[in-house]
């Protein structure tokens, strides 16, 4: 055992054993008495080796315990905290000993996914408790069970929002990367322009751009377009520095190959340069992915039609209606990574040659 | 017998100007490769044996002198693609199967009987079965390979190879440098060679250029007397051969090559 | 002459100069109709092509504001107020700074932190590297609101709530950066240190943090200047706490365009500012370690 899964363990038993005692003097749920006599007994540990899956299964059952006792008190007496706190310290004992098996072989590599799975799991089920336990304010930050009621109770409204939206986005994402990338080539002809305007480039890619947005619904009007244009705004300038930048990625022994056959621009363009620039186009989509969905809805913070995610999130946060907020957010960011996940899986496929694809940790 | 001139260089001189000064790469070379020869340029760095090939290819353009390549500028050379580069790299597309990077340049210059080529460039090289390997999947001795068949598939007489052994170690260098010889004999190419190693240059050649830097020159031109027919590894350690040697080394030697 | 085009300011003045050339073309088409609207209603006819011109550059409200009149906007609320009035940009500008330095602090600390808890740690790796990888997906900004809102209504506003924002921003870049550059020592050098038995502290004093320092400086660039905006954005929400944020907001509202430019440009050249700033932190801290250029 290393260090500190020794300090986890002796922790984990002795907060437990606290637990215990205090929960016995002051009204536990018979769950939570399973879980604290569990967890002491993990000590025995240090006598004869306990299964990594044992410190798993006591967490989730204590997960399962805390969420069942919830309803026994207003206010949460101590022991109960200290449950919670033992329970994390078991989620974590187990995702440190499962990370360490796997780094010792001892267990398949292909179990590595449980452990993010685990963390967000417990993150989720801490929120849970506490937003339920220590009664946090709704306006504050509501109880996922609570996100969820409102989610499904709200399907129509977040679908028609998401449409709304999503319409500035793919139609922004489209029309700014083709323009991003069309200027590059343009800069490439012309060694000018890429010494006069890449510099500006450069510069007014780290200003705010979404500071346009009250300018652009003044031109385009409160409808989609407006946004569209926001979001052409802010990806063109990642696509026009990042293409410019894979334009300039082949090196010189293969340019100087091109040259030995008389090729022409176009044909060393398509031939090498552009494959070439293949991973630097893509690492501009993905970050122009998630830049299109944030410029599409905090341009809609400034004025849309009734519709429309940013819309739904500025007016519902004015009624402090939290939970319907963190709905449109929870669309927006399974929205958000399914687009994100589309451009990795192309990328996938058309840069399969790349060393970072083949075989280093992405 | 007649002597056509492949390559004629006349008082030829390369100045690069750099932040630091002038750099005198080449100085005064007049130097003529003949077809069917197997020529090589041996030097240290910074003799111009690199620039001068890279001249010949149209990749540099000299300061001073004259050129001709085929009887044309070199730069005319290039556009009719009468030459094939070998460089010290692979400079394999990595996106492409060997059998597609054999056959780019046969897209660029509009072969179409591109298959049959690529098939019989691979053979030359002993890669026939790695047509749909991609170049990360082959050893290093391996992709230089498919280099050198990419640069056999199209139709140019001359052959210009840059150091392309120098990052294989030894054991693959003389496998390959035996391989090459075969390959000449069997193309009747002219084949202009860049080495740093002394043993490869006199092995391989029927001429050997010896150079030296600080200006980039010629000191001497070498012809081999070794027999231009089969040419087994064994013949290293023979008394002509090693005569040869230390007549390229007393060359190097008189050019300062072994001096800061 | 040749030399002057070859080098780099003069393409770039000469590209500046043709984009404002164009800003001065685009406002005069964009402020006609308007200008036509008012000329009719005042009823001038036949107003000669110059002075039409110069009319379309003295509007009020225009749907594009000449250049000239952005700068005056800007000269106005940088000097032509007290620093602390209501209608002074640099007022506003100080309270966005102050939110942006603050979240920028507290985000940059952050990532190191996480950073160098995931490199030494590889159930913390798994755990969190996915789940940090998977946020930079969420659109954070929208986020805005309800932090700023929330907290509010428990009574904590000001400049924390942007703070927040800013540092929730700026923290990704850093960690991802950070954990980069922690990891860039090769196995070679790794290995040399094991040879002198140093400790993980050790190691990362002298190996992993000197080797990360470039990084470090280039995820600042970019996490102070997203810095700015999270802290513009969480003004958006709360047009009592002042901002550049809230006069790009009430100008919106208002229709009062030249305001509206005005706040954008102090907001860039604001954030042009931090960065060159964080720029030449890099370029000190390269040029003590060596770094080529």
């Amino acid at each position: 055992m290393s260090r500190l899964q020794r300090i986890l363990a002796v922790a984990a038993a002795l907060v437990s054993a606290l637990t215990l005692l205090l929960g016995l003097a002051g009204g536990i749920s018979v769950p939570l008495v399973i879980f604290g006599v569990a967890g002491l007994l993990t000590v025995a540990r240090f006598f004869t080796p306990v299964s990594l899956w044992i410190d798993g299964a006591v967490a989730a059952f204590g997960a399962w315990a805390l969420l069942d006792g919830l309803e026994l008190f207003d206010v949460e007496p101590l022991w109960f905290w200290l449950a919670l706190v033992a329970c994390w310290l078991f989620a974590w004992l187990f995702v440190e000993r499962l990370a360490r098996a796997i780094r010792a072989k001892a267990m398949p590599d292909a179990l590595g996914i449980v452990i993010p799975v685990v963390f967000g799991l417990s993150l989720l089920f801490a929120w849970e408790v506490v937003t339920r336990g220590a009664n946090v304010p709704q306006v504050l930050l509501p109880a996922p069970s609570m996100i969820w009621e409102r989610l499904t109770a709200s399907v129509p409204t977040l679908t028609a929002d998401f449409v709304q939206t999503f319409k500035a986005v793919l139609a922004g994402f489209a029309l700014g990367c083709s323009a991003g990338f069309v200027v590059a080539i343009l800069v490439d002809r012309s060694p000018f322009l890429k010494r006069g305007l890449l510099p500006i480039g450069n510069f007014v890619s780290a200003l705010p751009i979404i500071g346009i947005a009250p300018i652009m619904v003044m031109w385009f009007g409160f409808d989609w377009p407006s946004k569209a244009a926001v979001v052409v705004a802010m990806t063109f300038f990642p696509m026009l520095v990042n293409t410019v930048a894979g334009l300039n990625a082949s090196s010189s022994i293969e340019r100087d190959l091109m040259r030995t056959y008389a090729a022409s621009y176009w044909e060393t363009l398509f031939k090498l340069r552009l494959p070439a620039a293949a991973p630097f186009i893509f690492n501009a989509l993905k970050i122009n992915s998630t830049l299109a969905l944030i410029g599409a809805i905090v341009a809609e913070f400034f004025g849309t039609p009734i519709v429309g995610m940013g819309f739904r999130i500025s007016t519902e946060v004015g009624k402090l209606n939290i939970d319907l907020v963190w709905a449109e957010i929870a669309v927006a960011a399974v929205a958000g990574s399914a687009f994100y996940g589309v451009i990795a899986l192309i990328e996938r496929a058309v840069t399969f040659w790349h060393p970072s694809i083949r075989g280093g940790r992405t | 017998m007649h002597l056509t001139s492949v390559v004629s260089a006349k008082g030829l001189g390369l100045t690069f100007k750099t932040g630091d000064g002038d750099v005198v790469a080449l100085s005064d070379v007049n130097l003529d490769i003949n077809r069917g020869e197997f020529v090589s340029f041996i030097g240290p760095s910074g003799c111009g044996k690199t620039t001068f090939l890279r001249v010949i290819a149209d990749l540099e353009q000299p300061t001073s002198g004259t050129i001709t390549v085929n009887g044309t500028s070199p730069a005319d050379a290039r556009v009719n693609r009468s030459y094939g580069y070998v460089f010290q790299a692979p400079a394999l597309l990595p996106w492409r199967t060997i059998d597609r990077n054999v056959a780019l340049p046969l897209e660029i210059m509009g072969y179409s009987d591109s298959a049959a080529r690529v098939k019989k460039a691979l053979e030359l090289v002993n890669l026939t079965g790695f047509e749909k390997k991609f170049p990360w999947q082959l050893s290093g001795g391996m992709q230089q390979r498919a280099s050198i068949a990419r640069a056999l598939a199209f139709d140019a007489d001359l052959l210009l190879m840059d150091e392309p052994f120098g990052a294989l170690d030894e054991i693959v260098r003389d496998h390959l440098n035996s391989e090459l010889l075969k390959l000449w004999a069997a193309t009747g190419k002219t084949i202009a060679f860049v080495t740093h190693s002394i043993p490869e240059a006199v092995y391989l050649s029927t001429k050997i250029v010896v150079m030296s830097p600080r200006p980039g020159r010629v000191t001497d031109v070498i012809d081999s007397p070794l027999p231009r027919g089969e040419r087994p590894l064994e013949i290293r350690e023979t008394p002509e051969f090693l005569a040869l040697a230390a007549r390229v080394r007393d060359g190097l030697r008189a050019g300062h090559s072994y001096e800061e | 002459m040749r030399g002057l085009l070859e080098g780099k300011t003069v393409p770039v003045l000469i590209v500046l100069l043709a984009i404002v050339l164009f800003w001065y073309v685009m406002a005069a088409v964009m402020n006609a109709p308007w200008q036509t609207t008012l000329n009719t209603r005042a009823g001038l006819t036949d107003v000669p092509l110059f002075e039409f011109v110069a009319q379309t550059y003295a509007q009020d409200k225009p749907v594009l504001p000449a250049p000239h009149q952005v700068i005056g906007a800007i000269w106005n609320g940088l000097f032509g107020a007290a620093i602390t009035a209501p209608r002074s940009l640099a007022f506003h500008a100080s309270i966005t700074l102050g939110a942006t330095l603050l979240g920028f602090a507290l985000g940059t600390a952050l990532g190191v932190l996480l950073a160098v808890i995931i490199v030494h740690n590889n159930a913390s790796d798994r755990s969190l590297m996915p789940w940090i990888i998977a946020s930079q997906t969420v659109p954070i900004l929208a986020i805005a609101p309800m932090v700023v809102v929330g907290l509010g209504a428990v009574g904590v506003t000001g400049l924390l709530p942007k703070a927040l924002i800013s540092m929730y921003l700026s923290f990704f870049p850093v960690v991802v950066g950070m954990v980069k550059g922690l990891r860039t020592p090769e196995p070679i050098q790794l290995d040399l240190m094991r040879t002198y038995n140093a400790s993980p502290l050790q190691v990362f004093m002298k190996l992993r943090w000197p080797a990360s320092v470039p990084i470090l400086f280039a995820s600042m660039k970019v996490g102070i200047a997203i810095s700015l905006i999270g802290a513009v954005v969480g003004e958006l929400s709360n047009s009592a706490g002042g901002g550049l944020g809230v006069r790009l907001l009430t100008g919106s509202y208002n229709g009062q365009t030249i305001q509206i430019w005005a706040a954008l440009f102090i907001a860039a050249a604001l954030a042009a500012i931090l960065v060159m700033l964080v720029g030449w932190g890099e370029r000190l801290a390269n040029r003590r370690m060596g770094v080529r250029a």
